[in-house]
């Protein structure tokens, strides 16, 4: 935070732009994951944030805390780009990697792969207001106040909604298994 | 049956349990994704692409404003030609011409007047053929005195009437102000671009380099 102020006060435009660039684009990547579920998307969801730090032209020197900023940009841009995907999907499904990628064939992983791929549809099928608390709390870099700006809701808000997201997943996850039973 | 109840209660909390370590799990896949090598020299890159693509849409749409400025100026010639020209409200102050120089024509003219009427004989016209010219230089001499070349003016400088240039300019203005400002901030904004790009140079060859490093 401190950092982030100094280096507003000490650079203007391009070097800001710059700075936010090498030090927030890991961040800004894996919140846009965290949505979209995918890499290729993710890249230019993180482009685009940058590109609208870039739009906000001067202003962004004066900004307080450019992480907190930089996280509630990325996260917009994501769910826009979301509503775009899920829009122009002729399923609900987004294109998961973590999906396509573990099509393992041997009877060890089986198991295993059936059970990530319930738990990923299960966390995609939840409403957005319970599932951003969840998949945002999972980012270490961001703390519950940050994601509380980021979704502009209360700390306890984020808290209480984490919660409810993980008492659904459970009982879905138990009804799942129930049936394979 | 107490005992039943305890070891389903313990089943489900370890049930629970499990679940929570594979939710923690699946949701560590996702916020510890790393992007592709280069994203920072990627997206830096693609920032200069799009600075630079500005700064071409501001300079097309600064030479399309210039070119319709310069149209309609071209009008404005063209009907101020036709038309005779608006004298400017805001030109010279009206000064009053002295006493002395009134006093001055009034005499000059009632000379030039006697001159012409009174009986001549021959040394009065040869006079009567000189007098005439230096009466009427007199007079345009006055006239011009009054009609504002006087040295004694209220305000210093003296306001100059608008050139036609000026005045075509000042028409534009008052007929098209909103264009007139759009030309101005565009100007404004070209001029500051062109310092900006002056003064810091893109560092696209450093970003490559510290992703490699990373």
């Amino acid at each position: 935070m401190m950092a982030d102020r100094v280096l507003a006060i000490g650079q203007t435009g391009d070097n800001v732009l710059e700075s936010a660039v090498r030090e927030h684009s890991r961040l800004v990547y894996r919140i846009a994951y965290s949505v979209l579920r995918n890499a290729a998307e993710a890249d230019d969801a993180v482009q685009d944030t940058f590109l609208r730090m870039l739009r906000y032209g001067g202003k962004a020197a004066a900004i307080e805390d450019m992480k907190a900023w930089l996280a509630r940009i990325a996260w917009r841009v994501a769910v826009e780009r979301r509503g775009r995907l899920t829009k122009s999907a002729a399923s609900h499904k987004l294109p998961s990697d973590d999906l396509a990628s573990r099509s393992h064939g041997a009877d060890r992983f089986l198991l295993e792969t059936e059970r990530k791929d319930a738990l990923s549809r299960f966390i995609a099928a939840l409403p957005d207001s319970l599932r951003d608390p969840l998949v945002l709390g999972a980012i270490e870099e961001l703390s519950p106040r940050e994601i509380a700006e980021v979704l502009d809701i209360s700390e306890a808000a984020v808290r209480s909604r984490a919660f409810r997201a993980r008492q659904i997943l459970r009982e879905r996850m138990t009804a799942w298994m129930g049936d394979r039973r | 049956m107490n005992d039943d109840s305890n070891i389903d209660d313990r089943n489900i909390g370890d049930g629970n349990q499990e679940i929570d370590r594979w939710l923690d799990g699946q949701l560590a896949e996702y916020a510890k994704a790393e992007p592709r090598t280069g994203l920072e020299g990627r997206v830096l890159a693609r920032l200069a692409e799009a600075q630079r693509e500005s700064g071409r849409k501001l300079r097309w749409w600064s030479a399309l404003a210039f070119s319709a400025a310069a149209l309609v100026t071209l009008l404005l010639v063209w009907h101020g030609r036709t038309q005779p020209p608006h004298i400017a409200e805001h030109g010279v102050p009206a000064t009053s011409a002295s006493p002395q120089t009134e006093e001055h024509a009034a005499r000059d003219q009632r000379f030039a007047g006697s001159a012409h009427d009174a009986p001549r004989d021959d040394g009065s016209r040869a006079l009567a053929r000189v007098k005439p010219e230096r009466t009427l230089e007199r007079t345009i001499r006055a006239s011009r005195n009054a009609s504002g070349a006087s040295p004694k003016l209220e305000q210093f400088p003296a306001p100059q009437p608008l050139t036609e240039q000026e005045e075509l300019l000042a028409r534009y203005v008052r007929e098209f102000p909103q264009n007139a400002e759009m030309m101005a901030q565009l100007q404004t904004n070209l001029h500051q671009e062109d310092e900006r790009e002056m003064a810091a140079p893109w560092p696209n060859a450093s970003s490559d380099k510290f992703d490699e490093q990373q």
